[in-house]
């Protein structure tokens, strides 16, 4: 038997028969994209952690806005709608194989989301055009209300909502069905269903970027591309001014927009919105512990310490993949710090420094380590499948058929203990010894994520190792141990890198090695990730699509 | 026996009893007397997630005879009242492979993923003319959202995330009936009709969309993204306007009523969400508004724990805690039984009433009602049929295809269980819902399909 088949046979036995023993108790897709098929045209997790020679241009795209992109875009364009309008109608935007809410091969308009878009244009047309807010809207509406005054309220939201100047064509179809609609009954109504058309128009509701004959894309749709990539929004007036006037056209202006468009509240949400996704640490809102009674009391607190924790190393300090796993602080409320039993504060939250051997940077994030934890005990395998999916971007293998209860596993001192009895078998090992060692790593934080010295008064090993995708082992004891040697890692850079670069390009058509310069500079310390992210504007998918 | 004229007569005047017009009674009396073909039919599907305990679920004894209770804690039990219209049909397997829970997606399609085949529902719908409306009792976390574990439906080219609110599908459902959802205002002398305005800013709309697929050209991946967007508002536009309508005004559910302003992916609010839902399916099923009405109860790898207020009070998750549960499996048995007894209650109580589109029949009678769900044994995780081992002892276990109503004579009467041959793809219980239901298949997705001649009256 030769050698690559004598080290594929294992795995494949693994796969025929599945594992007999206790797998984890939540079996298929959840943890991982290895059994679901790609909701779209999504490169897969060791995809985008591969590095290219140099960068590739994307294919042409319509991106349909996010639920929030949408949303944000509607109140800029009627900044008076304020709390009148309750927002976007819309349910929650569809999660791609990367599980992002952004892809743009995952973001379609069914007959669900089109009963959705429609009701949310009545409303907004409603509001816009009711007799409360109608005139301060539109002022000739008072005085004047007529062809005239519509054409006005055309030219005026047009832009805002297109993100570019309508064509006479459309400028003209809009005012005939204005036209036609005041015709038949009034000037309001008139409008009101203008709106409506207008919010319901592809043109709106996707954003191009298409390009020209030569896959250039053109100013107003470069102006679009930062406006929602860095801002969330659409583009204000004078960025599109800007951009009308050739002035985005040097690599210079580009990184000056796109900083400035983060440093905008939406602009901080929408990096932040890549962290809840790529981390999932809001799924420690979903869960329960049963044996830690305040448990209730700290799972939004939690939330808000991630959060906070990602804002001081990403964009307050400027900090890179290796801060992101290495930080030895944390912050924490008048809730979190006794319950983790470390820190001191009076009110809100304040920045603390971890004792010793505590853990350190985002894997000791309570949200991350309750998160990915069962009612009862930890779970080694999902803790295992974080780092290995999400850090060095492997697929995870897909769950056998048969996965029973953990907690039905026979006895054992601890946790690890039991995990490692019921996957010994040959059939589990084959896979389970891939992820499950990095779990191990984690386990002086219980299951609520709190440090323990010791779990049932048995002590804690938390030493491991595990085979790295070039081949190369990797052994550590303990969760600083970990932290530190993935930090160092340049596959950990190149995989958080690869997968912020296809979070800013929605997928980017399927297409991977979008932007190879930002991440060698990232992977060479030269930017932080917030730098990374603004320098994307510089990578060529940025402003040309492939012809 | 009645004969057609006398039956025309009867049903005109209990029609009228019912408070309907009289030309609409006269209708109804009109069609009571049509025969099995023209019969006013209408399909419910139901997915309930995590397949089954089969040794709570399985109505067969051991000397073969079909008994809802006849295993464990009798999980079907709750269907006793109507056991005449409920037919089991075993030995099925999930089509193309698909197993686990990832068969979410084959279930309605026939394709482990979903493919390019759109779900039966609305090829069915498709096929009548009709929208295919798809309701859900699914308190996503909102942290999590619509995922691949959610993709049953699929409409158009679209995986259809279903209305999770109530209010927004009893008012989608019972649109035109009667003055809370006809959208017509009085301005000065001129009654507007806003239906109409909306008619064309949706013809708009389509003109925009060909214009931009014309910008597209060549780009497949974007001009398939325009024409799934396309379709569905040329459904939009289009409405429906097919087949009958039995009411006049849309049905009082003070269920829908009570859930104005609530949260409907509040996990604590699911059961009322879900008896909402069964209710307004019902009822628009006896409108003649829902003729194809689909009902996603949760997700897989859903784990709402089972203890939420008007729920079976076992505080467990749904899935990790109850369906993967080592024997004895009476906690999942009952957690399951419960969507029964809610269905029960809900619908078929509803449901067991003179058509008043067939006074000669209920309308149950010209209902089909379709349960299903992912995988054969929620523990096993198989979604196939045959012997199998199961914690540790064996099991035959096959992919539940529950059958309830007479799909308008189609089905032979039910209170039995029908036996395929072990393995033969749910796809073929697809195509006999769709013949049933008037929209005869040859095949699903390129796929060859057979009726189960078995179940055909």
């Amino acid at each position: 038997m030769n050698r690559l088949w004598m080290t594929l046979l294992p795995l494949a036995l693994g796969f025929v028969t599945g594992c007999n023993g206790v797998i984890d108790s939540r079996g298929s897709e959840q943890t991982g994209t290895g059994g679901g098929p790609p909701t779209g045209n999504t490169p897969s997790a060791s995809d985008v952690r591969q590095r290219c020679p140099e960068s590739k241009v994307a294919p042409p795209m319509l991106r349909r806005l996010t639920r929030r992109e949408l949303e944000n875009t509607i109140r800029d364009a009627f900044p008076q709608l304020g709390q009148a309008w309750a927002g976007v109608k819309l349910g929650p935007d569809p999660l791609s194989t990367l599980k992002f809410t952004n892809d743009s091969s995952a973001l379609v308009v069914g007959p669900e989301t089109a009963k959705e878009i429609l009701r949310t244009a009545k409303d907004v047309a409603g509001l816009v055009t009711g007799s409360a807010s109608l005139s301060t809207i539109l002022p000739c509406a008072a005085t004047a209300a007529d062809q005239a005054c519509a054409s006005q309220f055309i030219d005026n939201v047009g832009p805002k909502l297109y993100r570019r100047t309508l064509t006479d064509a459309e400028r003209s179809e809009l005012l005939t069905y204005y036209a036609s609609v005041a015709g038949r009954s009034n000037f309001a109504m008139g409008l009101k269903w203008a709106l409506i058309s207008m919010l319901q128009s592809p043109d709106v509701l996707y954003r191009s970027e298409i390009g020209d004959a030569s896959g250039q894309l053109t100013p107003e749709e470069i102006a679009t591309e930062l406006a929602y990539t860095f801002g969330g929004t659409a583009p204000s007036t004078d960025l599109l001014g800007k951009a009308s006037r050739g002035e985005l056209g040097s690599a210079d202006a580009l990184v000056r927009e796109a900083q400035a468009l983060q440093q905008t509240d939406r602009g901080r949400e929408t990096l932040r919105q890549f962290f809840r996704e790529w981390a999932g640490y809001e799924k420690v809102l979903g869960t329960t512990k049963d044996a830690v009674t305040n448990f209730a009391q700290v799972q939004t607190s939690m939330v808000q310490e991630t959060q906070r924790f990602i804002d001081e190393v990403v964009f307050a300090s400027g900090g890179s993949v290796k801060d992101l796993l290495t930080a030895k602080y944390t912050f924490v409320d008048t809730t979190l710090a006794p319950f983790y039993g470390f820190g001191a504060t009076t009110a809100g939250f304040t920045r603390a420094d971890r004792p010793a051997n505590w853990g350190m940077g985002l894997l000791a994030q309570g949200s991350i380590l309750a998160g990915t934890s069962h009612p009862k005990q930890t779970s080694p395998v999902f803790r295992g499948l974080l780092v290995y999916a999400k850090l060095l971007c492997n697929v995870p293998p897909q769950p056998p058929n048969i996965v029973p209860n953990i907690d039905q596993a026979p006895p054992a001192n601890t946790t690890r203990e039991r995990y490692e009895n019921v996957h010994a078998q040959s059939s589990c090992a084959a896979c389970h010894h891939a992820f499950e060692p990095f779990g191990y790593a984690l386990e002086h934080f219980d299951e609520s994520g709190r440090y323990r010295a010791t779990e049932n008064t048995y002590t804690i090993n938390a030493a491991g190792s595990a085979q790295l995708a070039d081949g190369a082992n990797l052994a550590f004891d303990g969760l600083d141990d970990l932290a530190t040697k993935l930090a160092n890692l340049p596959g950990v850079t190149d995989c958080v890198s690869g997968l912020l670069a296809t979070y800013a390009f929605a997928g980017g058509g399927g297409r991977v090695c979008l932007a190879e310069e930002a991440r060698t500079a990232l992977a060479n310390g030269t930017y932080g990730l917030r730098d990374f992210y603004t320098q994307l504007v510089n990578a060529p998918s940025f402003t040309r699509r492939a012809r | 026996m009645s004969s057609p004229r006398l039956l025309q007569r009867r049903t005109f005047l209990a029609a009228l009893g019912l408070g309907l017009s009289a030309p609409l009674a006269l209708k109804m009396a009109r069609l009571a007397v049509a025969d099995t073909g023209t019969r006013p039919k209408r399909l419910f599907i139901l997915f309930i997630p995590h397949g089954f305990p089969l040794e709570h679920f399985d109505p067969v004894t051991g000397n073969g005879d079909f008994a809802l209770n006849a295993n464990g804690i009798g999980g079907l039990t709750p269907l006793e009242p109507y056991k005449p219209y409920v037919t089991m049909v075993r030995g099925i397997g999930m089509a193309d492979g698909a197993s686990n829970h990832g068969a979410i997606r084959a279930a309605l399609t026939g394709f482990q993923d979903g493919s390019s085949v759109d779900s039966i529902d609305y090829v069915i719908a498709q096929g009548l003319g009709t929208t295919a409306h798809s309701l859900g009792a699914i308190p996503y976390k909102k942290t999590e959202g619509f995922s691949v574990d959610s993709h049953l439906m699929k409409h158009g080219g679209a995986w259809v995330r279903a209305m999770e609110s109530p209010v927004d599908a009893a008012a989608e459902l019972f649109a035109g009936l009667g003055s809370s959802t006809t959208s017509s205002t009085t301005t000065g002398t001129m009654v507007t009709d806003e239906a109409k305005f909306q008619e064309e800013a949706l013809a708009l709309s389509e003109k925009q969309l060909a214009r931009l697929q014309s910008r597209v050209a060549g780009l497949t991946t974007e001009q398939t993204k325009l024409a799934i967007h396309l379709q569905a508002v040329q459904a939009l536009k289009a409405g429906d306007n097919s087949g009958f309508r039995s009411c006049t005004t849309a049905p009082k559910l003070a269920s829908v009523d009570a859930l104005a302003g609530v949260d409907p992916l509040d996990e604590t609010q699911f059961a009322k969400v879900f008896g909402a839902q069964l209710e307004i399916a019902a009822n628009a099923m006896i409108c003649g508004s829902g003729r194809v009405v689909s009902l996603q109860a949760l997700w897989v790898n859903s784990n709402i724990l089972m203890n939420f207020p008007g729920g079976p009070g076992i505080p467990t998750e749904h899935h990790i805690g109850l369906s993967h549960a080592g024997i004895p499996r009476e906690p999942y048995a009952r957690a399951q039984q419960w969507f029964f007894q809610q269905l029960a209650d809900k619908m078929l109580s509803v449901l067991k009433q003179p058509d008043p589109a067939d006074m000669a029949h209920t309308v149950l009678d010209n209902s089909l009602i379709y349960i299903t769900t992912e995988v054969s044994d929620g523990g096993n995780h198989n979604s196939d049929a045959g012997e199998t081992w199961v914690f540790g002892r064996p099991m035959y276990t096959y992919l539940p295809q529950l059958l309830i109503g007479g799909a308008g004579g189609y089905l032979k009467p039910g209170g039995r269980a029908v036996k395929v041959e072990d393995k033969r793809p749910h796809t073929d219980v697809l195509a006999t819902i769709a013949d049933a239901m008037g929209v005869p298949l040859t095949s699903i997705g390129g796929k060859p399909v057979k009726l189960i001649q078995e179940l055909k009256a």
